[in-house]
């Protein structure tokens, strides 16, 4: 684990709050994109954030250095995310209030790195496709899809983050990507 | 060659650097030759390529400016500092957790054992012994027929005599009774008796038949007893047990017919809702004479619904009984 990094945990853990902000800074940015992914809702992305937070500065003292600190972070995130969907989804059971799954277009940042109209577009509606074709996936194969494929991580560190087997791993990314072909090759026909 | 079911679960690794070099060649050779397998990669990089083209979705840094803030504000209005809760939890199972869980878990085990052994552990065979050898003769105690062993049931009650300060103590005792005779002993008959009109266990009130039944012969071919043939005659009539009705039924057939015993056998033919009763009380009856209500019942009985019962009564009923009885053959239908 990065020295400074292990400094700051340190220093952290024995309730020094300026430490503690460093290393909400060091992540923020990764747990926000891997936390909407997981949500496919920005809204309720950042209403979570705060909660993983919390959670994190709560459990901060039983961290041990047995794992990457950012192992146990996105273990953390999956799991708030996981219990935020089946909150969110017993909410609107209860409130018949239907959810069509939309993202808000504010959680896209301006495509600076594409000025072509037409292909930002098309670029938009592909983003928005993939989030609601991850929609379908359970929320395993969703977490394993999504730190594969928008956070690079490979197979062991996914194992170990979700805590089970490499070969379960392989296993839910095999059934994520098929359910990713099917659903995209749906979005292309149409 | 590996199979196209392996091949596919490792297809969305090949592009990845996750793969040995052998297993790349494996999936590289088996991609050449199969086309399914040819055209699953390609969709699968086709996947690849508009995850790679979409619109990455990026937080601005003035969104996580803002959710930083409110982050902060939150964990200084909840005063998120670990309390003393946690504090005495990081003590407890922070870098010592296993020790101390060990620590526990042998101080329940061993509070647990201490109370196991100080309150629910069974007196000892010598502490058992010394308590009953003052309660309980050490021999069974013989009466004429057999003997009982008396044993100690419980204690009812508990006195002292406030003046002689004397303690009195009031308890029960259990007397298993052992008998051995025949059917001429009072006791035995007795016990059968009952074990006939009492007994639960149907089991039990067949062996008592059985027990009347084998040994009758040694009383010379009549009960010494009426009791006997009372709890014969009731088990007959009532005893829910078709089993026991029709072994009671067997050996009234052998007894002398009496007018009680023709009532009953009468009342049985006409009632009992077992065939196999039925025979055995209308082969019983056709050793007598037949009175006026007998041959009523036996009119009834002709229109029984046992094929055999009806014979019998029709033959009973036009006089060939003495002729069917002296004829084993014909009789036994």
């Amino acid at each position: 684990m990065d020295e400074r990094i292990t400094r700051l945990i340190r220093r952290a853990q024995e309730g020094d709050g300026p430490a503690f902000e460093t290393l909400v800074q060091m992540h923020d940015r990764q747990v926000l994109k891997l936390a909407r992914q997981m949500l496919n809702n920005l809204e309720d992305a950042q209403d979570v954030y705060q909660e993983i937070f919390i959670k994190v500065f709560r459990s901060l003292p039983s961290f041990r250095f047995e794992s990457e600190f950012a192992t146990w972070l996105y273990r953390i995130v999956i799991n708030q995310c996981i219990n935020y969907r089946q909150w969110r989804s017993r909410r609107r059971f209860l409130s018949f209030d239907a959810h069509n799954g939309e993202e808000n277009q504010t959680s896209y940042s301006p495509p600076d790195k594409n000025p072509d109209p037409e292909k930002e577009t098309l670029n938009k509606e592909l983003s928005r496709e993939i989030a609601l074709a991850m929609e379908s996936l359970s929320d395993k194969q969703r977490a394993v899809f999504a730190l594969r494929h928008f956070h690079g991580q490979k197979l062991q560190e996914i194992a170990k983050t979700l805590g089970c087997a490499e070969g379960t791993v392989k296993n839910y990314l095999f059934r994520a990507t098929q359910r990713m072909q099917e659903k995209l090759q749906e979005y292309r026909q149409a | 060659m590996k199979n196209c079911n392996y091949i596919q679960t490792v297809l969305p690794l090949f592009d990845s650097d996750e793969l040995t070099a052998i297993e790349k060649r494996q999936i590289n050779d088996h991609v050449t030759a199969c086309q399914s397998c040819r055209e699953e990669l390609a969709s699968i990089r086709a996947l690849h390529a508009d995850l790679q083209r979409a619109d990455a979705f990026e937080p601005s840094e003035a969104m996580l400016a803002d959710l930083r803030h409110g982050l902060r504000r939150r964990l200084r209005q909840e005063s998120l500092r670990p309390g003393w809760q946690e504090k005495l939890g990081g003590l407890l199972f922070g870098n010592f957790r296993p020790v101390v869980q060990l620590g526990f878990t042998m101080a329940l085990l061993l509070i647990g054992l201490f109370i196991g052994r100080q309150f629910f552990a069974p007196a000892s065979q010598q502490e058992k012994m010394e308590v009953l050898s003052y309660l309980t003769p050490g021999k069974p105690i013989a009466i004429p027929s057999g003997y009982f062993a008396p044993s100690f049931a419980q204690v009812q009650a508990i006195r002292i005599d406030p003046n002689t300060k004397q303690i009195e103590i009031q308890y029960s005792m259990v007397n298993d009774v052992q008998l051995r005779g025949n059917l001429d002993n009072p006791q035995i008959l007795q016990a059968l008796s009952y074990a006939l009109r009492e007994e639960e266990q149907p089991s039990l009130r067949l062996r008592a038949i059985k027990a009347i039944s084998e040994t009758y012969v040694s009383t010379g071919g009549a009960l010494p007893d009426n009791e006997i043939t009372e709890a014969l005659l009731h088990a007959i009539e009532n005893d829910a047990n078709a089993g026991v009705r029709l072994k009671a039924a067997q050996v009234l057939k052998q007894l002398p017919l009496s007018s009680l015993i023709k009532n009953t056998l009468i009342r049985v033919l006409m009632r009992d809702e077992n065939s196999a009763v039925r025979i055995e009380a209308i082969e019983a009856l056709g050793q007598g004479g037949l009175s006026q209500d007998e041959q009523a019942a036996f009119h009834s009985a002709a229109s029984d619904s046992n094929e055999y019962v009806r014979l019998q009564a029709k033959r009973l009923f036009s006089g060939e009984l003495e002729k069917a009885v002296s004829d084993p053959k014909q009789n036994k239908l």
